[in-house]
């Protein structure tokens, strides 16, 4: 009777957590599988109460084993491999080693509630095998609990603890039979082929550049098309069959795709990209100034030169917005103004009206900031009207006809060495130097290269980063952040070639 | 205060520390990875 009642009580306790790690392991799960996570939370109840009402009609062995089978799914595969695994060691174990050290990546997480559920489920999990253990030992009749199980978890845990601070750390790894193969993930077609091709030209550029190096640096051309969501079958490709054991990337839009997949392979994957949020500090860092950097060093030199009054000409496109928003914060703090301010779709092909309208504000300067083709019919009708109190942001340096922006003044990227420039034009003659890519690509490259040659993982090594003196000029990286910042220099049109006015 | 109470209330206190630390961490590590949102690239087509 006594044996009954306790088997009952077990049973209900039993089952109620199960029910309660049930709804957590639905909620979890609801990030990865949407509404189908109800269906795996209802066979996750429903079962297992199917089979205890199965086993307390008949006392089946079979329903036994089945429920206990059950409970052995919800503790191990949710609650350890998921819960504990994947949610409660990076969240408090991945994020103090990182803390720590290094050579530890700061965990990349989950949404705030599938962490804390994630937790949760390993800790409703362990209240599951707490009441599966008191109902087998109702079921045998046990009469007192042995310490051995709780002996045993505590030791488990310890394990998996210490199995998780062993393979978190990043370490480095010899490459096998002396060769480095580094992913080159750009786009080189369609709207990308002048900043992709740059990039690609710079990266192997750098790599001929090397001499007496430990290793063989070998570069593998991933193509990705034109297609982000494309790109990522021949990504994923590139780091399983080719072994990359690093990623040089440009395009934010690819830089997104690649972000996860270098995470996942553990790799370290270099962006220039202006997506600063794909810089996550572990495994993914961008290398570019940011729109803010270039709004400071425009209102520097629109200041140098007394310029007061300023009218914006520019595309509706969010790659000119981000540049716009920045710069009309800086102009607002050095009390510049702003007399006219007109944006243009992209099916707009006349700017004569709007020429004038800007001319009638009477600015100082004209900012001007389009992609092509419209960027070079502006420009025409620009030289049409005779004005050539012009300036931009990068603008100017993509152009396909520079001669249409002569005198024109715009800020991009430095380059400590002007020569690194006429270098690479005589190298690839045919190829436009897109100067807002290449000494980054070059940079990026090189660091990997360090890294190997100083024998460190690659992902360790770029994350000690604090100043990097590259081509670009000097690189600086806070500690924990993904995103390598530089100061951009002031450029100007010169005989329709763009000239390097300014380092500072 | 009886055995059981004091470990029910231990148990308690575990496991919202443990969410709460877990929520905190999250929000920290998320905001400092820059994963909590999403930017449209702001160069030119980079």
């Amino acid at each position: 009777m006594t044996q009954n009642l306790e088997l009952r009580r077990a049973a209900r306790r039993s089952l109620l957590s199960i029910g309660v790690t049930a709804a957590l392991i639905t909620i979890n799960h609801l990030y990865a599988l949407g509404p189908k996570a109800f269906g795996l939370g209802a066979v996750l109840i429903v079962v297992p109460t199917l089979l205890l009402w199965w086993f307390k009609r008949t006392s089946s062995n079979v329903a036994f084993g089945g429920y206990l089978v059950m409970n052995l799914w919800v503790v191990i595969g949710f609650g350890l491999l998921k819960g504990l695994w994947k949610s409660t060691l990076p969240v408090f174990v991945g994020t103090l080693l990182s803390a720590l050290s290094t050579s530890y990546p700061r965990p990349t997480l989950a949404p705030v509630w599938v962490e804390v559920s994630g937790v949760a489920m390993f800790i409703g999990s362990a209240f599951v095998a707490a009441f599966a253990y008191q109902l087998l030992r109702a079921r045998w009749s046990t009469a007192r609990a042995s310490t051995l199980p709780a002996s045993a978890g505590v030791l488990v845990f310890g394990v998996v603890v210490a199995a998780y601070v062993v393979t978190d750390r990043d370490r480095w790894v010899a490459p096998s039979n002396g060769i480095v193969k580094i992913g080159v993930i750009v786009p080189t077609g369609g709207p990308y082929a002048v900043l992709g091709n740059s990039f690609l030209k710079a990266v192997q550029m750098a790599q001929s550049d090397l001499r007496g190096t430990k290793y063989q640096y070998q570069l593998v051309l991933v193509d990705v098309g034109q297609d982000p969501y494309q790109a990522r079958a021949a990504i994923q490709r590139a780091i399983r069959d080719e072994r990359v054991s690093a990623i040089v990337g440009g395009i934010s839009r690819f830089g997104q795709v690649t972000r996860p997949l270098a995470t996942a392979a553990q790799i370290l994957h270099t962006c220039v990209c202006s997506v600063t949020s794909i810089g996550d500090g572990a495994y993914n860092f961008t290398n570019i100034p940011s729109p803010e950097a270039e709004g400071v060093r425009w209102v520097q030199e629109a200041q140098r030169r007394g310029i007061r009054n300023i009218a914006l000409l520019t595309q509706d496109y969010p790659s000119i917005h981000g540049h716009l928003e920045a710069l009309k914060v800086e102009i607002r703090r050095a009390g510049l103004t702003i007399t006219d301010a007109q944006e243009f779709a992209d099916s707009v092909t006349d700017f004569r009206k709007m020429i004038a309208r800007a001319r009638a504000s009477h600015p100082d300067v004209y900012y001007v900031e389009a992609l092509n083709p419209q960027l070079d019919v502006l420009g025409q009708q620009l030289a049409d009207a005779k004005l050539r109190n012009i300036a931009s942001v990068v603008a100017p340096s993509v152009s396909q006809r520079p001669e249409l922006f002569e005198a024109t003044w715009y800020t991009d990227s430095n380059l400590r060495d002007f020569a690194f420039k006429t270098r690479f034009e005589r190298l690839y003659p045919g190829t436009q130097f897109a100067t807002h890519m290449m000494p980054y690509a070059y940079d990026d490259f090189n660091m990997i290269v360090q890294a190997f040659e100083r024998g460190e993982n690659p992902a360790v090594y770029v994350r000690n980063i604090r100043t990097y003196e590259g081509n670009a000029g000097t690189l600086t990286k806070g500690q924990g952040s993904g995103n390598f910042q530089s100061t951009p220099a002031v450029w100007e049109i010169d005989h329709g070639k763009p000239v390097l006015l300014s380092h500072q | 205060m009886t055995k059981a109470t004091r470990t029910a209330m231990l148990l308690a206190l575990v496991i919202g520390t443990m969410l709460g630390g877990a929520y905190l961490i999250t929000v920290r590590n998320n905001a400092a990875m820059n994963s909590a949102h999403q930017e449209t690239p702001s160069g030119f087509l980079h």
